[in-house]
């Protein structure tokens, strides 16, 4: 059974297939615009200090999100995690 | 209606492609000199066209937009580009051809962006830039493949070697045929609903799916307005009926090309071995790491400013003995008389006072090339975001707050990415706190005169703690700021990529060097010589009647003690003169005139001519004291600029310069707002006048109690 | 002595001009006038 999590909750190196985002029309469209639309693999990479933005790996580059506007996205985990 | 429409025979090309794409480098091979940076009348996003030649012969008009990610804009930039590119803008003509620069190394996120354009109904040709970075991940894409699936000419161009180009001219000059526009299936209660609003809209039936396929998926552009109308309440109801059924207009329609882009990248790119872990994550992981990457951050800017002293020093030497030289020489060819003096108080002692700070600020912009060119900035920038938002910024305000501190104007202008007003504005108030180019003469005479046994660690902390004050006073400044101006406007998602790293060439460094030396020369040459020439004039005159100069050396004979001896005295009586005949002077004058409000700060008048000549240009100020100074003096003792200030003693005796009083004027020149140049700059990006005066007396009111405050504290330790 | 007079005050009616010219035209044209301008594009 795969859990569902805000993608800022991920730790470095898991991954997540996007699954919703719930966010202000804007900034749901720019998330959608940079390629998180569902079923997209996402991969968390790093996080600056103090936690915030993270770096996220997605559709081959590499895109840095503020942990409130992760937040607004929803991703089905996948076991094991590992980098991809 | 269009104001501006280009001659018959030019081509009218756009170039649009997401930021760091390699476009404005293509723009650069096409156009070579010929182009001309401006602004789009209403906005400050910069305007930049460039000729051309196309293969035919033809002329071609090169519009390189602002980088964008999509036509729906979130910036001012990506507002213009849309604009540019629907022919909504009276100030520019319709793009005829538009060029699609599609980065490899990014396919699938550039390629949603080429969506757009080819659903402009103009032609298209795509050039794919950065292959090397894609084929150096092991990906592979095959152009015809991709222009087989786009139904569009794709070119490969290189920016490293500038192959394509000529290929590329050959394409533009043949691009005549707008492509079909792109299918991406609807979910068929989506694509009924876009049948049902197209009926209500006016058009042929191509354009109608399209505009009633933007309205539904909300397009705020202007060119839909009179569709809305024509729409009205049937949009609504769409839209309702869709949202009842699960569906969200605005997702579906970009998932449903991003469906079409990855059947195309996976029809096109072929990968040669799996995806690893690539150089450039490795790096960063260090680099960008919590603890270690703020570490690293800290020991590389501590690099930096070390070796502005340790290499630069030697070279700077050499610079100040040559200028003695050339005033040596100059000084005994000449006759004594206004002439000689012009040439060497002022020009020599004047402009080649500033000139020696040359291989410092040379160095600087070097490094900072560096840094820039292996793509570390954008890390830097993902590491102080949090720092910045806290204190009412951007992560997006790192890049205009860093040069900055080369410059403030073009750090000014690159705010323009800021979306949300009130961080630009508050990005815009606090750049010239940012230690810029022109203070470092300043710093660096000071330094080197009061700091002189400090060693080069030493030295470069001061330097260090220059910089940090600045960086403090504007970190106070924007915290305040914005609880002032309050909330309006949204806070700009900090959404930023991450480009591959490279390693710098050493080219860039060459380039920035020499660019930046030949600019300060240049800058020097021209405002600064003029300025002090000024300067030495109003030094100079008005004269000193020679009965008066009779007058005040006697009195200072006078004034002598019995026990003092023969040197103490001699040296007495010239100083009385020569701050008799500055006194008397313009320069003098005004410098009198100033004083009571700088005395609390421990600066005396001569000080206060300096600052005034620093409202034109900061470096002015050491030039000033070299003018001051030179053509203060009287015997034949050639001293350096330094060895007067150390020398200098005020009427009751005390010297004029101490540690305490270095600093104070170090404070002041980290807070104040002297570049006039700057207020231009702010009151063009802000609109108005209000930004720029608040600044002005805001920055050297706080530049005032900071000096005070600080002169009093450091009398406590260097009394 | 008067030559060289001459040739200061030469010298100060041109500085004087140029800094005059300059502040007209940068005024006019409201384009940066900061001669450290890096003018490298990365965007």
């Amino acid at each position: 059974m795969s859990e569902i999590n805000a993608l800022d909750q991920l730790s470095i190196g898991h991954s997540g297939t996007v699954k919703s985002i719930i966010a202000e029309p804007t900034l749901h469209r720019r998330l959608l615009e940079m390629g998180l639309t569902r079923g997209v693999l996402c991969t968390v990479l790093r996080r600056a200090p103090l936690g915030d933005p993270i770096t996220v790996r997605v559709r081959g580059y590499q895109l840095s999100l503020r942990a409130d506007q992760a937040r607004a996205i929803q991703v089905t985990c996948l076991a094991g995690g590992g980098v991809s | 209606m269009i104001l501006a429409a280009p001659a018959l025979d030019t081509v009218t090309i756009a170039l649009a492609g997401n930021p760091n794409c390699g476009k404005t480098t293509l723009f650069n091979a096409l156009t070579g000199l010929r182009q001309k940076v401006a602004n789009y009348p209403g906005v400050t996003v910069e305007r930049k066209t460039g000729r051309c030649r196309l293969a035919d012969g033809r002329t071609a008009e090169i519009i390189d937009l602002p980088g964008t990610y999509s036509l729906i804009a979130t910036s001012p930039d990506e507002q213009v580009a849309m604009e540019v590119l629907r022919g909504l803008r009276i100030d520019t003509a319709l793009p005829q051809v538009v060029v699609a620069v599609v980065d490899a190394s990014n396919l699938a996120r550039n390629l949603y962006l080429t969506s757009h354009l080819l659903g402009l109904g103009r032609p298209v040709v795509v050039v794919l830039t950065m292959d090397d970075i894609a084929q150096g991940r092991g990906e592979l894409i095959d152009p015809q493949m991709l222009s087989l699936r786009l139904g569009v000419p794709v070119v490969r161009y290189s920016g490293r070697t500038g192959e394509g180009l000529d290929g590329l001219r050959a394409v533009l000059a043949e691009a005549a045929i707008a492509p079909t526009p792109p299918l991406w299936s609807l979910a068929p209660a989506m694509a009924a609903e876009v049948d049902g609003l197209a009926a209500f809209v006016a058009g042929d039936a191509e354009r109608r799916r399209n505009i009633a396929l933007r309205l539904l998926t909300g397009d705020q552009a202007s060119d839909l307005d009179g569709a809305r109308q024509e729409a009205g309440e049937q949009l609504v109801l769409s839209r309702e009926r869709l949202r009842g059924q699960g569906i969200e207009p605005m997702e579906a329609e970009i998932e449903a090309r991003y469906v079409w882009i990855d059947s195309i990248v996976a029809a096109c790119l072929t990968r040669g071995r799996p995806p690893t872990t690539s150089l450039s994550e490795r790096v960063d992981a260090i680099l960008v790491h919590k603890f270690w990457g703020l570490v690293l951050f800290a020991v590389i800017m501590g690099a930096l400013f070390i070796s502005l002293f340790v290499v630069a020093d030697p070279i700077m030497g050499w610079i100040g003995d040559g200028f003695d030289w050339l005033g040596a020489a100059i000084g005994g060819t000449l006759a004594e008389g206004p002439l000689r003096s012009l040439i060497t108080d002022g020009l020599i002692k004047g402009v080649g006072g500033v000139m020696v700070f040359v291989p410092q600020i040379a160095l600087l912009f070097g490094f900072l090339a560096l840094l820039e060119d292996s793509g570390y900035l954008a890390r830097a920038a993902f590491l102080m975001d949090k720092l910045l938002a806290s204190v009412g910024l951007h992560g997006r305000s790192f890049i205009p707050l860093l040069s900055s501190f080369a410059c403030a104007i073009p750090g000014i202008m690159a705010t323009r990415t800021i979306a949300s007003p009130r961080e630009r504005l508050a990005t815009i108030l606090v750049a010239p706190f940012m230690s810029c180019a022109a203070r470092l003469p300043v710093y660096g005479l000071l330094i080197a005169t009061f700091f002189v046994n400090w060693g080069p660690l030493g030295k470069a902390g001061i330097l260090l703690s220059c910089y940090l004050l600045g960086i403090a006073a504007a970190a106070a400044v924007a915290f305040i700021a914005t609880r002032l101006l309050g909330r309006h406007g949204q806070v700009t998602p900090f959404i930023l990529e991450m480009p591959t790293y490279q390693v710098p060439q050493l080219g860039s460094f060459v380039r920035a060097v020499w660019f930046n030396t030949w600019a300060f020369l240049r800058r020097a040459g021209t405002i600064i010589v003029s300025i002090t020439v000024l300067l030495w004039a109003l030094a100079y005159y008005p004269q000193l009647p020679a009965e008066r100069v009779e007058e005040v050396r006697a009195a200072a004979l006078v004034a002598q003690p019995a026990a003092a001896t023969e040197d103490e005295r001699s040296l007495a009586v010239d100083q009385a003169e020569s701050s008799a005949r500055l006194a008397h002077s313009a320069a003098g004058v005004i410098g009198k005139t100033i004083e009571p409000v700088i005395a609390p700060l421990g600066f005396d008048w001569k000080m206060g001519v300096g600052l005034v000549g620093a409202f034109a240009a900061r470096e002015v100020f050491v030039s000033t004291l070299g003018v001051v100074y030179g053509v203060g003096e009287v015997g034949d003792d050639d001293t350096s600029l330094q060895q007067a200030m150390v020398a200098d003693r005020r009427s009751d005796g005390r010297p004029v310069w101490t540690t305490a009083v270095a600093i104070s004027l170090l404070v002041w020149f980290v807070l104040a707002m002297q570049c006039m140049s700057t207020v231009a700059i702010v009151r063009r990006e802000t609109g108005g006048w209000t930004w720029p005066i608040a600044q002005l007396v805001g920055m050297n009111v706080i530049a005032w109690i900071g000096s005070f405050a600080a002169y009093r504290i450091a009398l406590l330790v260097w009394p | 002595m008067t030559g060289q007079t001459i040739a200061v005050v030469v010298i100060l009616l041109v500085a004087a001009g140029y800094l005059a010219i300059r502040t007209l035209r940068k005024r006019r044209k409201g384009a940066c006038g900061c001669e450290h301008c890096p003018a490298q594009d990365s965007k």
